[in-house]
């Protein structure tokens, strides 16, 4: 379990980037957070993996608290973090390299390293790319490439930061789902980072966070039908909530919607 | 838009000298060049054209490309040469205007472009058939032994092939930054010799900062991946010499031999 | 008038630059138009705006700007790329001065523009991407935040008042709200009579700026028309691997059931619509 606990971290003295942060994820949990530029999220990631130590309160993984100095590794290893810029993360010159660069510093032998590698990059539909550089693949294979190199670590907790930013919505829909699978295969828990609306519905539950606060945590389908948090907090609404809440307020429909199937489903059987 | 041929580009093939260890390689290619400056005579220098010939038949790789990896080190080929030859003083053989020409000079000349170009061939056949990787792995094993006088050895290679893998995204970004920047207006190779310099500020400035800050996000991540600087890390790629190491070995050593001995017989 | 008359591109696969290849391509951009152009990775659509400007030359046909060849010898390609403002992917990347005011009139300075104009092209350009007080001009441009940045760099490119402004992903890496407010003035640009052409990955955005679409696959030219006509052909959209935005897509399954229902370009258009139907 990752267990942040009333957490407060300042990059400035006096300016807060979050501040009185509670929530967990548990193993095989997907907890997403969303919220517009600037709210924090990226620092809460950062806190999640050990690179930044919180200025109050904690952060604990499986009971081991991010200060301790001793445990750091014990964290690293436990949490894996892909970040939103895959050019920005890698280090070896082929994708082979670059998913061994983990193992190579948590001491994992030749032999298992190899395996293992063999066995993530099947996994993930990049094993045909090994031998190549990683700067010459489109963005969606590098930002599985970078999965892979923190998957391959076999981490319990997987911390997503915006990892589908920068892609096309084609390529964001495939990594999406992708982590999906595997958080459900290998039992993972997930927090998965966010500003889209739409990638936040699979969840099981969502954080929403707005200038370095948490304004509200729930199940997806009850945060998503908040036309007036979402705005609040920076982020898009949701088209089918937008039009059933116009339409309910209207009387047309009884009920927001959040899947698109289920509002034409309503709207075409009376 | 032409591929950019980088002096002798690592093609990979199934070429023999590309399964050959990467330490070795160095280790030869670097004695082989040190060695060049014993040998004293044209038939010693024509023996290792020959063998520079061979090897890079055995790379597979173009004589074409052999020559355009010259093309750098032409002027100064040239240069050394033509000073050697003019200005060498003893017997002169042939003058022209006040441009003399000795027989001296003559055999100066002749060494020296011989040396240059046989440096570069075997330096192209080490590059050409050697990944960045192995180059580095090779050179971080080279030089091994300094991490007696606590030398980061390790630190230091990874660092090499860091920047190497940075190559052709700093690459790409410099064409992408000049681009945008030619459409605001820049002409990047006209005026005067300082209007050009003037013009260059506005490609490098955004270059640098835009290389800090990969710079910084690339040591979260690798922080994020349990790097720590001058902790012990396992190696993923393996290094061994086998039999065909030992083959160039011993043919590179019996060339050598040969070179020097060749005008004795 | 921008026009392209039977354009090839060849490139060398094995080059770094990535640069792609265009097949065969004409069209043609008529003044107070708002065009976008839309493709896969690959599919040539950086290409083609960097012929635009002069910065890709053809290896065969020509670019026409108000019926001159920008190729040709003749024509100083200076004032073609005034006249053809490209603002390239994560423009705020290219920052170097010292103030905003300095990095927006650093284009139009190099295009001749003498002092007395510069000050009030720089803030016009600036009110036009929303900045309405004249202090952000004194700030340094790297001390903006993300979707600042991107429209003091967009605003940089319209200081030097191009006839068309074309825009490389004007949206990428930004937040709801930093989009928002960039299609607001940009959807400005357009209704003040400047023609805007733009590449996107971004359906909605196209839905919400565009009114002709231009589609690319593997370098040829696969559509040319009006938006709602790209929508509605399914088949095409699948074909060149293109995101049917939500809104689209609910309408287009509607209309199974109600026939009438007119082409939506956003979620409120929808409903709108089905209010009307009810109220009947």
């Amino acid at each position: 379990m990752i267990h942040f606990k009333d957490v407060s971290f300042a990059y400035k003295e006096g300016k807060w980037a979050v501040r009185h942060i509670n929530f967990t994820v548990n193993k095989g949990e997907f907890v997403s957070i969303i919220g517009g530029n600037g709210s924090g999220k990226s620092t809460i990631a950062r806190l999640s993996d050990g690179l930044l130590l919180p200025q109050e309160g904690s952060v604990f993984v499986d009971e081991i608290n991010s200060r301790a100095k001793k445990d750091e590794f014990f964290i690293k290893e436990k949490v894996g973090i892909v970040f939103q810029n895959p050019d920005n993360q890698f280090v070896g010159t082929t994708v082979e390299e670059d998913i061994a660069f983990g193992l190579e510093n948590i001491g994992v032998e030749r032999v298992e390293a190899k395996a293992r590698i063999e066995q993530i990059s099947s996994l993930l539909g990049i094993d045909k790319y090994l031998h190549g550089s990683p700067s010459y693949l489109s963005g969606g294979e590098k930002q599985k490439v970078a999965i892979a190199s923190v998957l391959v670590m076999q981490p319990d907790y997987l911390v997503m930061d915006e990892i589908t930013a920068l892609l096309d919505p084609v390529s964001r829909k495939e990594v999406l789902n992708l982590v999906h699978s595997i958080a459900e295969n290998k039992n993972i828990g997930v927090l998965y980072i966010t500003h889209i609306t739409e990638e936040v519905i699979k969840s099981d539950k969502v954080l929403v966070l707005h200038k370095g606060e948490k304004i509200k945590e729930g199940a997806p389908a009850v945060i998503l039908q908040d036309m007036k948090l979402l705005r609040s907090a920076g982020v898009a609404s949701l088209p089918s909530v937008i039009i059933s809440e116009d339409l309910r307020k209207h009387g047309i429909i009884s009920a927001s919607f959040v899947d698109e199937e289920d509002l034409i489903g309503s709207l075409c059987s009376n | 838009m032409r591929k950019r041929s980088f002096f002798g580009q690592y093609n990979f093939s199934d070429s023999l000298l590309c399964k050959l260890d990467p330490r070795v390689k160095i280790v030869l290619v670097f004695s082989i060049v040190v060695f060049l400056f014993f040998v004293k005579t044209i038939s010693g220098y024509i023996l290792l054209l020959l063998f520079s010939i061979f090897l890079i038949l055995l790379a597979k790789s173009k004589i074409s490309d052999v020559f355009r990896s010259l093309a750098p080190i032409l002027f100064l080929l040239l240069f050394t040469v033509l000073f050697q030859l003019f200005f060498t003083p003893g017997k002169v053989v042939y003058s022209f205007f006040f441009l003399k020409v000795t027989s001296e000079g003559i055999y100066l000349a002749t060494y020296i472009a011989m040396r240059l170009m046989l440096l570069s061939f075997f330096t192209f056949v080490l590059t050409a058939t050697t990944s960045n990787i192995e180059l580095t792995d090779g050179f971080e094993a080279v030089i091994s032994p300094l991490k007696i006088v606590r030398f980061p050895t390790e630190d230091v290679a990874l660092m090499i092939s860091i920047a190497m893998r940075f190559v052709p995204v700093l690459f790409e970004e410099a064409t992408r930054i000049m681009k945008a920047q030619t459409s605001r207006g820049v002409l990047f190779n006209k005026g005067s010799l300082m209007q050009r310099a003037r013009s260059f500020l506005p490609l490098l400035l955004p270059l640098l900062l835009n290389a800090f800050n990969r710079a910084d996000q690339l040591a979260i991540a690798m922080e994020a991946r349990g790097f720590v600087v001058g902790k012990a890390r396992t190696k993923y790629r393996e290094m061994q010499i086998k039999k065909i190491d030992l083959f160039f070995i011993f043919l590179f050593i019996l060339i050598m031999a040969a070179s020097i001995m060749v005008k004795r017989i | 008038m921008l026009e392209l008359k039977n354009v090839f591109v060849t490139y060398d696969p094995n080059t770094i630059f990535m640069s792609n290849a265009l097949v065969d391509i004409s069209l043609m951009i008529k003044k107070n138009e708002s065009v976008g152009i839309v493709g896969r990775i690959g599919s040539g659509k950086s290409t083609l705006i960097q012929l635009f400007n002069g910065l890709i030359k053809p290896d065969n046909g020509a670019v026409l700007l108000d019926n001159d060849d920008i190729n040709s010898k003749q024509i100083d390609i200076r004032k073609v790329r005034k006249k053809v403002g490209i603002v390239f992917q994560y423009p705020e990347e290219q920052f170097f001065a010292e103030t905003v005011f300095a990095e927006v009139a650093f284009g139009p300075k190099n295009m001749g523009m003498r002092e007395t104009e510069l000050k009030d092209a720089v803030f016009s350009a600036l009110k036009d991407m929303g900045f309405s007080s004249e202090k952000i001009a004194q700030r340094s441009p790297f001390s903006l935040s993300g979707g600042e940045k991107r429209r003091v760099a967009i605003a940089s490119i319209i200081a030097m008042n191009p006839d068309i402004l074309v825009l490389d992903e004007p949206m990428a890496g930004m937040d709801f709200n930093g989009k928002e407010k960039l299609s607001k003035y940009i959807k400005n640009e357009i209704k003040n009579g400047r023609t805007v052409v733009f590449v996107t990955h971004n359906m909605e955005e196209l839905l919400e700026i565009a009114d002709r679409v231009i589609a690319l696959d593997e370098g040829k030219k696969v559509f040319d028309g009006r938006v709602r006509d790209f929508f509605s052909d399914e088949k095409l959209i699948e074909k060149i691997g293109i995101d049917i935005p939500s809104v689209v897509r609910m309408r287009n399954k509607l209309k199974k059931y109600y026939s009438d229902i007119p082409f939506c370009r956003t979620p409120l258009e929808i409903s709108s619509y089905l209010k009307k139907r009810y109220r009947h």
